[in-house]
């Protein structure tokens, strides 16, 4: 009998899905249903399974009487650790018949027999499964495996160490410069500089005429900001007399003041 | 978790190779290329080259130095990349023919080719030694699923614990039991004859 391709990809995911083994990820999607839709044996199949999920599902834990359960681990245990051999398994089915009688529950007929088969078969199979015993490792093979990896591991050896080998070097010559700038003897902060001005035997006349300009601008503007504005204006006239010398006649010339009793300083 | 498992000596060792100590990947190596030689040939059956996947497997453990974590025990992280490299070995072996396994077995008690064209395995009929015993078990464990023939060789042959059998595959404790489970029933079925007649020599 063949079975067709698509069914048995099917049952192989449903097998996956029922062990609880990772399933494809277009399981969930379009391959499942696309063969449930033309197939009715897959399609009772799951519904089948998915029922039979649920079921169990409503099952309770099944559990041992405490003393049951610590007898029969007792029980397999000890027969495991045995040699498989007729003295064990008769051992094992003594054990087994005590701890049924003991158990004292009704044993549904036949059970005893049928556990006791079972126990055989899985201590044959282990026996049989211990028959080989070992694989032999070659000799060497660390080394050989080492010897192998040396040039993958001497590849990334140096890849690994490149980078902190070049931060090093850039550390290291960034220390060097920092040094030799701090080591430099700092002469000029030591001794400072001193600022030398040219002095002129006779100051130039314009010059001063100037600075007298700028002195009179700069003594008018702190005076206006000082006052308010019509004061300001009032006390023009007083400000400059008190500023002035009285042989300042010819400045005087060329003021336009309203007041003249005010402008004369030497009041006469 | 570097705590839960800071204990392991492999995770000890991968971690000193990792903060840099080439020596710990030595040890690393003479530790533990027996048993993946073993897990390798277990699952694999004695075909040639099994060294140098022994040697991927280790060259795997340099490339993820950096990334390493130690989430579980050394072998059980080792195993998962033995097992993944296995069933790529052999599904590349699948796609080159059939899985050819029964070559003789040699003087170290290996070797061999089975044609895995039938679930039962072609036992010897006249006298049962004992090379043609192991010979029909890794034939009939060969012939089992990837998922089912790892499960049972962990657990069998590497007392492997479930729960770790589980991290390895990807898998839940459950569906480990039930794995190993439907592997001894297919191993009871198919080496019926072996069983029936006592099996051991």
């Amino acid at each position: 009998m063949t079975i067709d391709p698509g069914c048995h990809e099917f049952r192989a995911h449903l097998a996956r899905a029922l062990e609880g083994l990772p399933v494809p990820a277009e399981l969930q999607t379009l391959s499942w249903h696309e063969h449930l839709l033309g197939c009715g044996a897959c399609r009772e199949l799951l519904e089948q399974e998915e029922a039979l999920e649920v079921l169990l599902a409503t099952l309770p834990e099944p559990k041992l009487p405490p003393e049951l359960k610590r007898r029969l681990v007792a029980c397999l245990t000890h027969a495991s650790s045995e040699e498989v051999a007729a003295t064990s398994l008769a051992s094992a089915d003594r054990g087994l018949d005590d701890l049924l009688d003991a158990a004292g529950a009704p044993v549904p007929a036949g059970l005893g027999e049928r556990v006791r088969r079972g126990l055989r078969a899985e201590l044959a199979l282990d026996a049989l499964l211990e028959v080989d015993t070992g694989v032999e490792v070659p000799s060497d093979l660390g080394r050989r495996v080492l010897r192998g990896l040396e040039a993958e591991r001497g590849q990334r050896a140096r890849r690994r160490f490149a980078l902190p080998t070049y931060a090093a070097a850039a550390a290291v010559l960034l220390m060097a410069l920092g040094v030799s700038l701090w080591s430099e003897p700092p002469a000029e902060e030591a001794q400072p500089r001193a600022v030398v001005v040219a002095e002129a035997e006779d100051p130039d006349p314009s010059m001063l005429a100037v600075l007298d300009l700028i002195e009179d601008d700069r003594l008018w503007r702190d005076y206006e900001a000082s006052v308010e504005p019509a004061e300001a204006e009032g006390d023009l006239h007083l400000l400059l007399c008190d500023s002035l010398e009285p042989g300042d006649e010819l400045l005087l010339s060329f003021i336009d003041v309203d007041d003249s009793e005010t402008v004369n300083p030497a009041g006469g | 978790m570097a705590s839960d498992y800071g204990r392991d000596e492999g995770v000890q060792l991968m971690l000193a190779y990792q903060a840099g100590d080439e020596g710990a990947f030595d040890r690393l190596v003479e530790q533990y290329s027996g048993q993946v030689y073993a897990l390798l040939t277990r699952f694999l059956g004695s075909r040639p080259g099994r060294e140098d996947l022994v040697q991927e497997v280790f060259l795997r453990v340099i490339r993820a130095r950096d990334r390493y974590q130690p989430t579980a025990r050394f072998s059980t992280w080792l195993y998962r990349i033995v097992f993944n490299m296995a069933v790529n070995e052999t599904q590349r072996s699948s796609n080159r023919g059939a899985l050819s396994l029964d070559q003789p077995l040699g003087a170290d008690g290996e070797g061999g080719t089975i044609e895995i064209h039938d679930s039962r395995v072609e036992l010897p009929s006249a006298s049962l030694e004992r090379d043609d015993v192991v010979r029909a078990v890794r034939q009939a464990i060969a012939a089992l699923p990837d998922q089912q023939r790892a499960a049972l060789i962990l657990a069998k042959y590497h007392d492997t614990p479930y729960a770790e059998i589980a991290e390895i595959l990807g898998s839940s404790e459950k569906a480990i039991k039930s794995l190993i489970h439907r592997a001894r029933e297919t191993l009871r079925q198919t080496l019926a004859p072996l069983l029936q007649q006592g099996g051991t020599p």
